[in-house]
């Protein structure tokens, strides 16, 4: 339901409470979020940090309901978008939120394409409303071009297999574009490509984003990834929030003893002699059981900017 | 530390500069026209692709054209068992019927039977397979069932039993072998959608909001194509070899031999009618072979990541 009140002023996102679990087994299941609490704002761009298996990745797929359908696959608190609550929703309103509202754009950017269909018409399928045909495919090009892409006539004809990887990110990032969407969510977009690579498909994101107006959920491991595209900053560990603020405040002064060490262990540029420092497993081990209390967020009172 | 924002990174300078530059594709004419690649033309360029198209098509056409010219198959009053010679191109049977209008009808039934025994399992195996692979859960379970059971079906037995109450025609033959035949092209797509369905081109398109049957058409089904063709090619070549199998135990239209059926009748005069065997076991070799051939071309076609230098 829309509250027509709260719509003008609410957040474009607003997670509140939300807890996801996963079926692992026959009988096991696993929290894989815990009480998160997340907020994104119009034009806004937030990042989610955190290591492999701390529920960021899930969180992403909430919040686009990608999660799979399986009675045993629980979602509880609340998802709300532009102030409508989503958690419950019938499919038909996920169709609307995944058709023109949300894009995604994942990890692979290989097995994400379809390999028999050609990049131009990828493109112009993810452009939601109908249309004379030849009107989609100028619009396909053009995002193909908004995404970074040159000799676009060219590569529309062109498989998934004929293009390199960062060409193919790109193509997922004209995809996700294609729709205009009021957010977009980058799940590790640059973690399959090497570091030259990912500089140019990260700059382009920001681009993008920045060009279009459209919010950005920027998912990643990699610290120094999130830090220069992103306003705000979420640090996640074991399905949880442990962490959230303005990012140059996280990263100057972190607070949470988590991402503390997080930081520690960016590899540094300047002191090549330094050790990497890697978090020892008894502090992991802390932080899963004892890590809950913890749960301080810094900064959800004011407006985090 | 990670505190230095982008504006500062020399990489990413280079990636601005290099984003600004206007970009080109537009402005670039494209040479002799638009030059549309395409992957039915991956396989239409190769040239064996044409010949086993122009065997088939030969094949086909002397078969349902060839009888209006090539005189009577079942007329009497000929010389028995006479040797392919000009008069009679072919030769002769046991009973004296000219052997070319034969063949020629032949054809016409071993043709019919096989294409049409496998476009109904194609059309069966990909609808229901398709279905059961991509939506799983409770329709899963439930056509494998249904599968199972067909696939179970004695078929030999089950030809009797619907000749001995139906009759035995062609439209009969072509039934039970579909009914027969389809769940193993069934299986085939079922496995292929429920590996595609976890694949992340179509966690993509369900992101772009697409309906689950808009995916299994637009993404599960055309990346299952490859083994189904191959499938489907081979089912083509056992229906025919089936159907001949049937005809040698008395099921089929005995007014319209097959090549399959005149090729038993020939068992007993392979001493001094070489002819009667071979004529028909060639036609259904070189019918097959080419079939399958282009059951191949065709996967490679469809699969245009094969046969590419990375």
């Amino acid at each position: 339901m829309t509250d027509p009140r709260t719509a003008a002023t609410a957040p474009l996102l607003e997670l509140t409470d939300l807890a996801v679990q996963l079926p692992t087994g026959r009988r096991s299941s696993v929290d894989a979020v815990r009480r998160v609490n997340l907020r994104v704002e119009r034009g806004e761009r937030v990042g989610i940090v955190g290591e492999s298996g701390s529920g960021k990745s899930v969180t992403g797929r909430a919040i686009a309901g990608l999660l799979p359908e399986n009675p045993r696959v629980q979602v509880q608190g609340s998802i709300r978008f532009n102030g409508r609550e989503m958690n419950g929703a019938d499919q038909r309103a996920w169709q609307e939120i995944r058709t023109r509202r949300v894009g995604m754009i994942f990890q692979d950017p290989l097995t994400y394409l379809n390999p028999v269909m050609k990049i131009g018409r990828q493109v112009e399928e993810a452009i939601p409303a109908g249309g004379a045909s030849e009107s989609r495919r100028r619009e396909s090009l053009r995002f193909l071009q908004l995404a970074g892409l040159t000799d676009v006539e060219q590569l529309a004809h062109r498989f998934p297999h004929e293009l390199s990887g960062g060409m193919r990110q790109r193509v997922l990032v004209a995809i996700a574009i294609a729709k205009t969407p009021d957010l977009i969510i980058a799940d590790e977009p640059t973690t399959a490509l090497d570091a030259t690579v990912q500089a140019l498909v990260l700059a382009t994101l920001d681009e993008t984003v920045r060009t279009l107006g459209t919010s950005l959920i920027l998912i990643s491991h990699d610290l120094a990834v999130v830090a220069g595209m992103t306003d705000r900053l979420y640090v996640m560990y074991a399905g949880r929030i442990v962490e959230s603020g303005p990012t140059a405040e996280v990263m100057a002064e972190p607070r949470h003893p988590y991402t503390q060490a997080l930081l520690r262990s960016v590899r540094s540029l300047v002191d090549d002699d330094v050790e990497l420092y890697s978090i020892p497993p008894a502090f992991r081990d802390w932080l899963r059981t004892e890590g809950a209390g913890l749960e301080f967020t810094t900064t959800t009172q004011d407006g985090a900017r | 530390m990670s505190t230095s924002g982008p504006d500062r990174d020399p990489i990413l300078d280079t990636a601005r500069a290099a984003l600004e530059a206007p970009p080109t594709g537009l402005a670039v004419t494209r040479p002799g026209g638009a030059k549309r690649e395409s992957l039915w033309r991956h396989f239409f360029e190769r040239p064996s692709t044409w010949i086993y198209l122009g065997i088939l098509a030969v094949i086909a056409f002397v078969s349902f054209v060839g009888p209006f010219f090539a005189g009577d198959p079942v007329a009497l009053g000929n010389p028995k068992l006479l040797e392919p010679s000009l008069e009679y191109p072919l030769g002769t049977d046991q009973l004296g019927r000219d052997y070319l209008p034969r063949i020629l009808q032949g054809g016409q039934v071993s043709l019919l039977v096989g294409f049409t025994v496998a476009i109904l399992c194609m059309t069966l195996g990909i609808i229901i397979g398709g279905l059961a692979g991509f939506f799983g859960g409770f329709a899963d379970t439930a056509l494998v069932k249904v599968a199972e059971f067909f696939q179970v079906l004695p078929g030999l037995v089950l030809a009797l039993v619907t000749a001995a109450l139906f009759g035995a025609n062609v439209v009969i033959i072509i039934i039970i072998l579909s009914v027969t035949m389809w769940p193993a092209v069934a299986r085939i797509v079922r496995a292929e959608a429920m590996r595609i369905g976890q694949l992340g081109y179509v966690e993509s398109a369900r992101a772009s909001g697409f309906t689950s049957l808009r995916i299994l058409w637009s993404d599960v089904l055309p990346n299952a194509m490859p083994p189904v063709i191959v499938a489907t090619t081979m089912t083509v070549g056992r229906a025919i070899l089936i159907e001949s199998s049937l005809s040698y135990i008395g099921i089929g239209d005995s007014n319209r031999p097959s090549w399959g059926a005149l090729l038993n009748d020939a068992q007993g005069y392979l001493a001094n009618g070489w002819w009667l065997a071979l004529f028909p076991g060639l036609c259904i070799f070189v019918v097959v072979l080419a079939i399958n051939m282009l059951g191949d071309s065709l996967n490679d076609a469809l699969n245009p990541s094969i046969g590419k230098v990375k």
